[in-house]
């Protein structure tokens, strides 16, 4: 890209993440909004009405540490919430709960790699605060007349993860939002979904010509829900802002929204004045004192990281540093791949299969790889079957697809192994001849009465069709020939 | 009338009533102006005292670590949390249509 030769190109992300909980962040409303009727989930609290207090949720306050430990930032002893005052509709008290100069966490970071080399980026802070309701406009958003609001979010426990300006390319900021979804996963705060705004993505973006110190005017850019979107979305920044560049223009800074389906940002505000949210501490919340007990008890109850995670199947199973890295970017990938190990499969094998095919129709449905009906168990079954060369790897491909393709892969897995089956007495009398011919210790075991010596047998003529002989033939013809 | 630069002008009264959404007129600029620079006159007499060796005050109380369980428990119903929307439409409060 002969285009950004001339400038370095400088990325942070600011990632929120809801946390997972029952109940909202300063009050017992259900956290379940996407199901709920409008407005059903909230009181006086999140609807702000005069004369309610919040209280704090320890579980999300625990969620923020956990998260914070992940990224190995410190934990301050101190902390506290203020209010961030600005006017929203869909901000029902007229200020947001937040955290300003005294946050749960700083000074962390994220390790990632770009295909297959590592890089770091460091993490300013992890702080803790309230979503907000969600706007509807009626018809176009340019041609509405009125907006409509549901608070059923107002409230659910937010985290904000906010990354140094160490990224430098489009690929970087892709694979940190992927690897902190991992982690995100891994420990059990976010469900990681993007699509429907449970983990959400800002991305500041400037460029500086090579070799400058300080940061050219950075724009902000909003309304990215997916990797795919990030990354264009930076693609695209950079190429603009290198085209205002070039013509000897200069670069306003301001908030700029993706628009997916066109492919391109648009300005949406123009920063004339430098935020002025006026920050205080909150007067409804006593702060927090963080002891380093507590925060033991946090991280001991940390699981194995993604990048643990990887580094462990590269050692444990000879993968590649690239097939780890994708496998582990998700924890149910991760997991679906251990367990078909765990029964059997070869892990080269079951990482090309989950990698390959799977992956591709996953992506296609826009699935998860725990929703697939193909699970571990199924999965490592056909792998069986090609290895031991029941079937070719091409009918593999037709099977796993109508496995993939249907409710219950069963039938088309026991479809599979039949296919292939010797049930012809005239080839299974020539392997039940070399079997008997073979074994003569064991046909004379069979003869003198021991029922276990005809399993022995059977077992040999599995092996010798490569487990293609029907097994309730094979045994009617080895009592016939040996009686 | 010349503002000397120390003190708070009225561009900054404005802008402060513009954050806060109150629509003053330019008699109660001057007004509110002069009535915040004694009070800010008193803050200024406040930052004079040594506190270098006294940390700063989150909050009145001395009360630490406030918490509850996660717990959900029952909401309003929609139709109470709408009982004093000044207008609605379905189960949604409506506003006049915002536009960034």
């Amino acid at each position: 890209m002969a285009i950004t030769t001339r400038y370095e190109v400088v990325v942070g992300l600011e990632v929120h993440a809801q946390v997972l909980t029952q109940s909202k962040m300063f009050c017992g409303c259900s956290t379940d909004y996407l199901v709920a009727p409008p407005n059903a989930n909230t009181c006086p609290v999140c609807l702000g009405l005069p004369g309610s207090l919040p209280v704090i949720n320890r579980r999300a306050v625990e969620a923020t540490i956990r998260t914070a430990l992940a990224l190995n930032c410190e934990i301050p002893e101190f902390s506290k919430f203020d209010r961030k005052n600005y006017f929203y509709p869909d901000l029902p008290k007229g200020y947001q709960i937040s955290q300003y100069d005294l946050p749960f966490s700083r000074h962390g970071h994220l390790d990632f790699d770009v295909n297959g080399e590592a890089r770091r980026a460091g993490i300013t802070r992890v702080h803790l605060e309230e979503d907000t309701g969600k706007l509807q406009h009626e018809g176009a958003i340019e041609q509405a007349q009125s907006s409509l609001i549901n608070f059923n979010r107002a409230g659910v426990p937010l985290m904000e993860i906010v990354s140094e300006p160490d990224l430098r390319s489009a690929d970087e900021a892709r694979e940190y939002v992927m690897r902190l979804r991992a982690i995100l996963q891994y420990i059990g705060v976010n469900n990681g979904d993007m699509e429907s705004g449970q983990l959400r993505c800002d991305a500041n973006v400037s460029l500086r010509p090579v070799g400058r110190i300080e940061f050219g005017t950075k724009v902000e850019v909003k309304n990215m829900n997916s990797f795919r979107a990030i990354h264009r979305a930076i693609e695209y920044e950079i190429v603009r802002q290198t085209e205002v560049l070039e013509a000897g223009g200069r670069l306003v800074q301001e908030t700029r929204g993706w628009n997916d389906a066109r492919g391109l940002t648009v300005s949406q505000r123009t920063k004339e004045f430098a935020e002025d949210y006026r920050y205080f501490p909150e007067p409804d919340l006593p702060p927090l004192e963080v002891s380093r007990q507590w925060v033991a008890e946090i991280g001991s109850s940390l699981p194995e990281l993604p990048a643990a995670r990887r580094d462990r199947l590269i050692a444990n199973f000879g993968l590649s540093p690239y097939d780890a890295s994708v496998l582990t970017s998700s924890k149910p990938m991760a997991e679906y791949f251990e367990e078909t190990v765990r029964l059997g499969a070869p892990a080269k094998a079951a990482a090309n299969w989950i990698l390959g095919d799977f992956s591709r129709f996953l992506n296609a449905d826009h699935k998860e790889i725990q929703d697939a009906s193909v699970k571990p168990v199924h999965l490592q079954q056909l792998i069986a079957l090609i290895d031991s060369g029941v079937i070719s790897g091409k009918m593999a491909k037709q099977t796993f697809e109508a496995m993939y393709r249907a409710p219950d892969p069963e039938p088309a897995l026991t479809a599979a192994k039949g296919s292939s089956q010797i049930s012809g007495d005239a080839e299974l009398t020539g392997i039940v001849d070399q079997v008997i011919a073979e074994n003569e210790k064991s046909v004379a075991d069979f003869k003198a009465g021991k029922e276990q010596a005809l399993k022995f047998l059977i077992g040999q003529g599995m092996k010798l069709s490569k487990g293609r002989a029907n097994p309730q033939r094979l045994e009617a013809l080895l009592r016939e020939k040996i009686a | 009338m010349p503002e000397p630069e120390s003190e708070l002008s009225s561009r900054e009264v404005e802008h402060v009533a513009r954050l806060a959404r109150l629509g003053i007129t330019e008699d109660e600029v001057i007004r509110y102006r002069d009535q915040l620079r004694h009070i800010l006159t008193a803050i200024d007499a406040l930052k004079r005292a040594d506190t270098s060796t006294v940390p700063a005050t989150a909050h009145p109380l001395e009360e630490r670590n406030v918490m509850r369980d996660d717990r959900s428990e029952p909401c309003l119903t929609a139709e109470e949390a709408l009982k004093n929307a000044p207008s609605r439409e379905d189960s949604y409060f409506k506003v006049k249509a915002i536009q960034e």
